[in-house]
């Protein structure tokens, strides 16, 4: 039995303490007072680490307890005298050494190249990087499924429960900055680029950009391969991403990528690229277009050593280098060369069909520019020209320029097979009566003045044959370059003074004449 | 004659025979050309750019003998095996001769008879996209997040899912109710499927999951279309607090055929105010791809009579292409007065009244859809191929092969959704910042490079490398006073 020493003096009940005593009282409107715990004004006894290089050692940074300085010392200063037996791990307080043998081998996350985990998260950390996985992989395809099923992050921890988040990014930050320079996810470390060869290295400084341990063989050896570099391109390594082989394998392929690079560097404006990158592709870039001239100049194949030469002075850039020493042992693999992504080719076809200036060159410009938001195209002219006659077009008038467009191509890949001569012979059945046709075209050629500055150029030097040009819409109308139609959406660019001065003797005599009479026709129409 | 042809290229200026340097070479016409073959990949995928844009405008144009010359060339080119400019040309002539078929509907039908569909394989295959591509899994969180602040304080909770197939989207949405400070509520989800098999899969498993959180959870799962659902059935119970997830489903409702639009355009009363009879006898009059046109040039405003009082009317004239399924669901989910509907689609127009457009668009969209599968998943090309062929490739030739009712895939852009949500009577709810940083943490921890969520006055837009994909919208019950 307790004593109760403290009596309630309303109705003598007892208490053990004061402090209950005096709840009670507030119950009978009495006076009260608790007392304040005294205490915890008392001097807590700390401890410090004897040992003075210790961070324990400063009265500051002192440690509560007596037991726990104890194992601290042993832990950190004291020699490991308790050793598991599964494993080689040692332990100097004894009551760790215990905890540890009873979870050792039992749970582990063991990845197939033999390494033993016991965090998940490190494990799938190291998981990234091994190569083994990824040959391993490369024959199960379906362990990628496996691995990402259950959660809808693919990882335990990461579930929208907030709390959890921010600890998890804390583990992952080291592990994920290293992951965003090389590799993709977990499961995604195919994304790695194959080892170098090591003969190609000497051309190259060092590749310490890539990390060393991501030396890794897990890429299928065949030419989707190229893709791996995906996630390289599209962080950082815009334009620079497959790159010939500095040796040379064929002498094309530079001469391709130069174009690519040319192309492909105008889009990668709006990607985020850090600014040693930026500065190599500015300079890639300045280098190409002088070498994708060279490849116009000279035709195919003749910029290949140049090509070659500028590409090694060009790769300042450590990861360029890399990139291109490392795509020498897939390029044998296939005659195909490097490649860009489809969304830049239809960029480019767009770009390059702003030149032709042909109807097909309104629905390329619809190719790279429909897209919503910034395409960096450096010709605004274009989107501003797809939004008005490509997307707002009526659509009537859209499908016959479209119709005048197809036979065009056709007519290109038709002149090509007869040869020159009998292009005159196809144009030769027009209809004058198609002049309707053109008037009704004659939107269409409004709506493109702003390509008449591109377009003057050309018409100025290409000697039309106006009348195939002008005339027929559906039949096969064309130029002796076998691209017609071009005038056709030329605004009253003619003057006078070219149309006569075109050399039209070697035109069919029939055409002559109607070509005059359309031209004087189109000459009065002028429509600009 | 000689002399003035070779004037021509040797210029400096864009004669388009510079870029194509090899057709100078001219050989026959004789199969194969020789010089395709030497063809780099890059020149590679500018000509079948090009011979894909001329094929398919010989197409539209009904010049099928053209087309069919066209065909003939890509097929030189094209592969599904080759990079990813060959590969999305080998699925566009495929689609291209699927509708050029289609002139011969004898011959379409008795070369489409023997197909097998196997369910497990597009089990699979949806179940690849939503691994192997981020945007799912981003549709869901963001979902997840609406539908979490949404339901603060809610007791009973009722999600629609009108396409159940991914029990993750689900335990997601699990895990964060029980974390909730006030604990989980009542959790009803209805899962709709085509395919029985799948539902049971999700039931059993979200069940397990809401066991082991600790939620009370119902799963109603309803084996039917979604034309052909009947939003009363669902059994809305009052008091029940109503959300609605819809992850790339909705457009399939956008299908119609001519003549529905037409009757629909004529005898609904608000169209009245908008047409005169000589119009309509007009309307009757015209066959399909002209009444397109005809609606192309002179925009119909389709006013509903509350719009108007409360809600600015769209002064923009974009045209929307009538759909009266459309219509009548989104009526009859007006009626069931959700608290929430979150609306996954794709964000491209390829619901084009004219071949060319929905062509145009298309590239455009599958070429960055396949260079994004291709960045992600370079390793495993035989998965990626299932995806290209049975998903993408799937919907490219409904979109450029089928018309009418069979064309399902009418993929619209965001701003034509909002349009049409507003009309229907529902109110924008705004997607929350949270739920954007979400996804982002999503696609940092996985390391999905490329990908960028935007966001669009309240809507959010993901997208690959500067080019949107996906939208996602969220819309409310709105009352009218």
């Amino acid at each position: 039995m307790a004593t109760n020493r403290f009596i309630c003096e309303v109705c003598n009940k007892g208490f053990q303490r004061e402090q209950n005593l005096q709840l009670h009282r507030r119950g009978h409107n009495l006076p009260w007072k608790l007392r304040q715990k005294t205490t915890k004004e008392v001097k807590r006894k700390v401890y410090l680490c004897p040992e003075p290089t210790c961070v324990h050692h400063d009265p500051s940074r002192a440690l509560g307890d007596l037991t726990g300085i104890k194992k601290h010392y042993s832990r950190k200063h004291g020699e490991k005298k308790w050793k598991c037996e599964k494993c080689s791990k040692r332990y100097a307080v004894q009551s760790d050494w215990k905890a540890h043998s009873k979870t050792c081998g039992t749970r582990e996350y063991r990845c197939d190249c033999g390494t033993l985990f016991s965090r998940r998260d490190s494990f799938i950390t190291h998981r990234a990087f091994c190569d083994a996985l990824a040959q391993e992989s490369a024959r199960h395809p379906t362990n990628l499924s496996s691995m990402a099923t259950h959660h809808l992050f693919g990882s335990n921890q990461m579930s929208l429960g907030l709390s959890q988040i921010p600890s998890l990014q804390d583990q992952n930050q080291p592990s994920t900055n290293m992951l965003r320079l090389g590799s993709a996810g977990a499961a995604k470390f195919e994304h790695l680029i194959p080892p170098p060869n090591p003969s190609s290295l000497q051309n190259m400084p060092a590749s310490g950009f890539f990390m060393s341990d991501a030396a890794n063989q897990g890429f299928h050896q065949d030419h989707q391969s190229h893709h791996g570099l995906g996630p390289y391109v599209n962080k950082s390594l815009h334009g620079l991403m497959q790159l010939p082989d500095l040796q040379g394998n064929t002498n094309n392929t530079p001469t391709s990528a130069n174009v690519f690079n040319l192309g492909f560097f105008n889009n990668s404006a709006a990607s985020s690229i850090s600014t040693s990158e930026n500065a190599s592709a500015s300079a890639n870039l300045q280098n190409s277009g002088f070498l994708s001239t060279n490849q116009f100049n000279s035709g195919n194949g003749g910029g290949g050593g140049q090509g070659t030469a500028m590409f090694s002075t060009n790769m300042g850039a450590q990861v360029g280098s890399g990139l291109s020493s490392l795509y020498s042992s897939s390029m044998q693999h296939e005659n195909i060369s490097p490649h860009m992504s489809a969304t830049a080719l239809l960029q480019k076809a767009a770009q390059m069909g702003s030149t032709t200036s042909s109807n097909t060159s309104t629905l390329l410009r619809g190719l790279g520019s429909s897209s919503s938001s910034g395409t960096k195209s450096d010709r605004p002219v274009l989107s501003a020209n797809f939004g008005r006659n490509f997307g707002g077009g009526s659509g009537g008038e859209t499908l016959r320029s479209q119709m005048e467009n197809d036979s065009n191509l056709q007519g290109l890949m038709n002149s090509l097979a007869n040869g020159n001569s009998s292009i005159f012979g196809v144009g030769h059945g027009q209809d004058h009566s198609n002049f309707g046709g053109f008037g009704g075209s004659g939107v269409t050629l409004e709506q493109q003045n702003n390509n008449t500055n591109f377009c003057n150029v050309n018409e100025a030097k290409l000697h039309q044959n106006l009348a195939a040009s002008m005339g027929g819409t559906d039949k096969l109308t064309l130029d002796f370059l076998g691209v017609g139609g071009m005038l056709r959406n030329i605004g009253g660019g003619f003057s006078q003074r070219e149309q006569q001065g075109i050399n039209i003797s070697s035109l069919d005599p029939d055409m002559k004449s109607s070509a005059q009479a359309a031209s004087q026709q189109f000459g009065s129409a002028k429509l600009v | 004659m000689a002399g003035m042809i070779q004037e021509g290229p040797s210029s400096a200026t864009s004669s388009p025979l510079q870029f194509f340097p090899w057709m100078s070479l001219s050989p026959g016409l004789g199969s194969p050309f020789p010089w395709l073959r030497e063809l780099k990949s890059e020149e590679r995928g500018l000509c079948l750019i090009h011979l894909l844009v001329a094929c398919a405008n010989h197409v539209a144009a009904g010049s099928l003998d053209n087309a069919n010359i066209g065909l003939e060339q890509i097929s030189h080119l094209a592969s599904p095996d080759g990079d990813t400019m060959q590969r999305i040309a080998a699925y566009f002539t495929e689609a291209l001769a699927h509708r050029m078929l289609k002139a011969w509907p004898g011959l379409h039908k008795a070369l489409n008879s023997t197909k097998i569909s196997s369910v497990s394989e597009e089990i699979l295959v949806q179940k690849l996209f939503f691994e192997l591509c981020p945007f799912l899994k981003l549709a869901y969180v963001i979902t997840n997040q609406a539908i979490v602040e949404a339901m603060e304080g809610e007791k009973m909770v009722h999600i629609i899912d009108l396409n159940s197939f991914e029990p993750a989207q689900w335990i997601n949405l699990f895990q964060t109710f029980s974390a909730r400070p006030e604990g989980p509520p009542h959790l009803r989800i209805t899962g709709i499927h085509e395919q029985k098999e799948v539902l049971e899969q999700m039931a059993l498993r979200l069940t397990e999951e809401a066991e082991k959180l600790d939620i009370p959870f119902q799963y109603n799962p309803i084996v039917c279309k979604l034309e052909n659902l009947d939003l009363e059935s669902l059994r809305v119970k009052t008091g029940e607090a109503l959300a609605v997830s819809s992850v790339l489903q909705l457009h399939s409702l956008l299908a119609t055929t001519g003549d529905e639009m037409l009757r629909s355009k004529i005898n609904s009363p608000s169209m009245s105010k908008n047409l005169n009879t000589n119009r309509s006898l007009r309307v009757l009059q015209m066959n399909q791809r002209t009444l397109g046109e005809w609606l192309e040039k002179e925009p119909v405003h389709i006013y509903s009579p509350g719009s108007d009082l409360t809600s600015p009317s769209p002064s923009s004239p974009l045209p929307l292409a009538p759909a009266p399924k459309m219509g009548s669901f989104l009526t009859a989910l007006r009626a069931l007065s959700p608290k929430l509907i979150v609306v996954t689609e794709q964000e491209s127009n390829h619901n084009g009244p004219t071949l060319m457009e929905r062509v145009m668009e298309a590239l455009n969209f599958y070429a960055a859809l396949f260079d994004c599968l291709e960045s992600s998943v370079s390793r495993a090309p035989l998965e990626r191929q299932k995806v290209e062929k049975m998903l993408f490739g799937e919907e490219i030739k409904n979109i450029i092969a089928c018309e009418g009712l069979e064309r399902k895939e009418r993929h619209e852009k965001l701003e034509k959704w909002i349009l049409r949500f507003e009309l229907a009577g529902f109110g924008r709810v705004p997607l929350s910042y949270h739920g954007m940083l979400q996804a982002g943490r999503l696609l940092q921890a996985n390391n999905y490079d490329g990908y960028k969520i935007k966001e669009e006055n309240g809507c959010l837009v993901m997208c690959w490398q500067e080019r949107p994909l996906y939208s996602i919208s969220a819309w409310g019950f709105r009352r009218y006073e």
